[in-house]
């Protein structure tokens, strides 16, 4: 449906009307999580754009209790699952289990009838649980016996990867890690918000428990609104023009990326740049998408869907490095 | 009496059959003769073996494979003739040495028995043969007489090439001249701006094209006169990098809302005021000439100094 500036105008006063719930995340969780505003920023976008986060980054980095704080504070259900090389799919997803007294199987769910999961070092599980994981994410329900059964709305899966330690993990297929709408590089803190963390914990000072500041229905309605932000053709165009640069590069003067990138951007990573763009869009209050918002979430959306070569391995070039020259061709509208 | 009889008769016998033999060895006659005596290395020598023999007798031709310190080079057909009731066959045999020395052509035994006499041979190196001449086992190289037909096949082409090479030179020289590309005037990415502004005042375009025109040529400008990379960055990026140009506060922060404002036209379909798109013209038109003036300046306050050209840097100083 065509929006007119009057319906933008509209729509931008309810994004500000219901994007209040935002900084009161954002407060309420910087009382326990010192820094991490970009992990934090991601978590919201997955949560807003209907997509899963895939974090990386290595232990001890607030992953698990920026998680935790989050699904407090938005009184969401929130389970954690260890991802371990004996764990099974029925481990994730459930099994039917056999009542003696009652003399017939029962549904026992799995940790995945959750709002909020985290897959706890996901590579570390077989390929089949993280298939079973993956297939949940995406069809959002599971099918226990004969039944299926639809998971939580919001459903949101925050899966982690330990980037060191590489011996006996399982690397998730690109196939499977095309489906996280974002995958990103949670760092270490600035040496200020260092100091605070060691403060807090080592003076023993009692963190300040987490308020729910957000009802679910909010998150809900926030969800919608976030479908309806308005895209225009000139951003759809320059989100495709990134796209398709990842793809041909010569196209885009950028010849000397083709030896360095094995494939492409699938579509799903346009589709993915689209609406986390929208989701970053809410998140600063605007009911329309601006180039600023797309590049703001590009490298977290495709970092994870680019190939890189061998050769590109050989000369230590990231998939970050390849977005750079990419942003530096590409014409912003 | 028989018995002398029979010894008489065998005595008659044995003294015809020697008489015979004595009569056809003389009928039968054979020769050899070689052109020349003396040969340089490899030189062939027609050697010519000649048979006569009695019209009517069947004689075998000579039949040589091999002749020591000879190579047999090639061997003719036979020639055979009849003179006066007697036939004469001769073979010819082209043949050559290699080995340096006098050597004689052994004599060559027809099958019914008899032999040419053998020839003397002399081979040499060098005619005259001089003992102390450097040894060469190749002969120098020997010059090929010209022959014009003998080079035309050999450069044909380069002379085809050379030919279309004339007529394409000609056809140019003497052919229909086009009329030559209007030559490019150069303008400065300042006098380029201000044209491209004025063309867009008097241009009747759509509120969006117009904001959009108005972004493209500041952000053209700044790409080409500041050396920003504006055609690929943000309206947020570039306000940020832009901020060195301005040493008028309000003209960037009027600026910096114009960007804004182009941005809610051409993204959030906002419809401004007539009012407001002049406005936003006047404060582009303003900040290319600010930029302008303070690249001018800068570059004026380095020649004095003596230092490099203009640039992105010398803006900074401001």
């Amino acid at each position: 449906m065509a929006k007119t500036g009057e319906d933008i105008r509209q729509l931008n006063e309810k994004i500000v009307g219901a994007g209040y719930f935002v900084d009161a995340l954002r407060q309420e969780i910087g009382q326990v999580i010192v820094g991490q505003h970009h992990m934090l920023d991601r978590l919201l976008i997955g949560l807003l754009s209907n997509g899963h986060v895939l974090l990386e980054g290595v232990p001890g980095l607030a992953k698990t209790l920026t998680i935790k704080s989050l699904a407090t504070a938005i009184q969401a259900n929130f389970n954690r699952i260890q991802f371990t090389p004996d764990l099974l799919p029925a481990d994730v997803i459930g099994t039917l289990i056999y009542n003696q007294q009652q003399n017939e199987f029962v549904v026992r769910r799995g940790p995945i009838f959750a709002n909020f999961i985290l897959a706890d070092e996901i590579n570390r599980a077989p390929a089949k649980v993280q298939s079973a994981l993956l297939e949940a994410m995406q069809e959002r329900q599971v099918t226990i016996g004969d039944h299926t059964y639809k998971l939580d709305d919001p459903f949101l899966v925050l899966a982690t990867q330990n980037p060191l330690e590489q011996e006996g993990t399982y690397p998730l297929p690109e196939a499977q890690v095309d489906r996280f709408i974002m995958k990103v590089i949670v760092r270490y803190p600035e040496m200020q918000e260092e100091q605070l963390i060691l403060r807090h914990n080592v003076q023993g000072e009692q963190l300040p428990p987490i308020r729910p500041v957000v009802k679910i229905r909010e998150i809900l309605d926030a969800k919608s609104l976030v479908r309806e932000i308005y895209l225009d053709e000139k951003v759809e165009r320059y989100i495709l023009d990134i796209v398709f640069a990842t793809r041909y590069p010569g196209r885009y003067q950028l010849e000397k990326l083709a030896p360095l990138i094995s494939y492409g951007a699938s579509p799903r990573g346009s589709i993915n740049l689209a609406l986390a763009g929208k989701a970053q869009a809410f998140l600063n209050k605007r009911g329309f998408v601006i180039p600023e918002d797309i590049r703001s979430v590009v490298y977290d959306v495709l970092r994870h869907r680019i190939g890189l070569t061998y050769e590109a391995e050989a000369e230590n070039i990231a998939a970050e490095n390849i977005i750079d020259e990419v942003l530096k061709a590409v014409n912003v509208p | 009496m028989f018995k002398k009889g029979a010894w008489i008769i065998g005595w008659l016998y044995l003294l015809t059959a020697g008489i015979n033999t004595s009569l056809l060895a003389q009928e039968v006659s054979v020769s050899a003769s070689v052109d020349k005596n003396k040969i340089l290395l490899g030189e062939p020598v027609l050697l010519t073996l000649e048979i006569r023999a009695p019209a009517d007798s069947r004689i075998q031709p000579f039949r040589i494979d091999t002749l020591p310190h000879f190579e047999l080079l090639s061997k003719d057909s036979l020639v055979k003739e009849n003179t006066g009731g007697q036939q004469v066959i001769r073979q010819y045999f082209r043949i050559t040495s290699f080995d340096s020395g006098r050597w004689a052509i052994p004599p060559i035994v027809l099958s019914s028995g008899p032999k040419t006499a053998s020839i003397l041979m002399d081979v040499v190196f060098t005619e005259p043969f001089d003992p102390n001449q450097p040894y060469h086992d190749i002969q120098d190289v020997r010059s090929i007489p010209f022959k014009l037909s003998q080079q035309f096949e050999k450069w044909w082409y380069m002379i085809a090439l050379l030919l279309v090479m004339i007529t394409l030179v000609t056809y140019y020289m003497t052919g229909e001249k086009k009329p030559r590309a209007e030559a490019k005037v150069y303008r400065s990415a300042y006098a380029k701006a201000r044209q491209q502004l004025k063309e867009l005042k008097d241009a009747q375009v759509s509120e969006s094209r117009f904001y959009a025109r108005l972004v493209e040529i500041l952000r053209a400008f700044l790409s080409e006169r500041a050396r920003v990379n504006s055609l690929q960055q943000t309206s947020v990026d570039l306000v940020e990098k832009i901020r060195p140009l301005f040493t008028d506060e309000q003209l960037y922060q009027s600026l910096a809302q114009v960007l804004s404002l182009c941005d809610l036209v051409k993204f959030a379909r906002y419809d401004p005021e007539d009012a407001e798109a002049q406005s936003a013209y006047e404060v582009i038109q303003k900040g290319v000439d600010h930029i302008e003036e303070g690249i001018r300046n800068a570059a004026k306050s380095k020649k004095e100094e003596g230092a490099a050209p203009a640039g992105d840097g010398a803006v900074k100083k401001q």
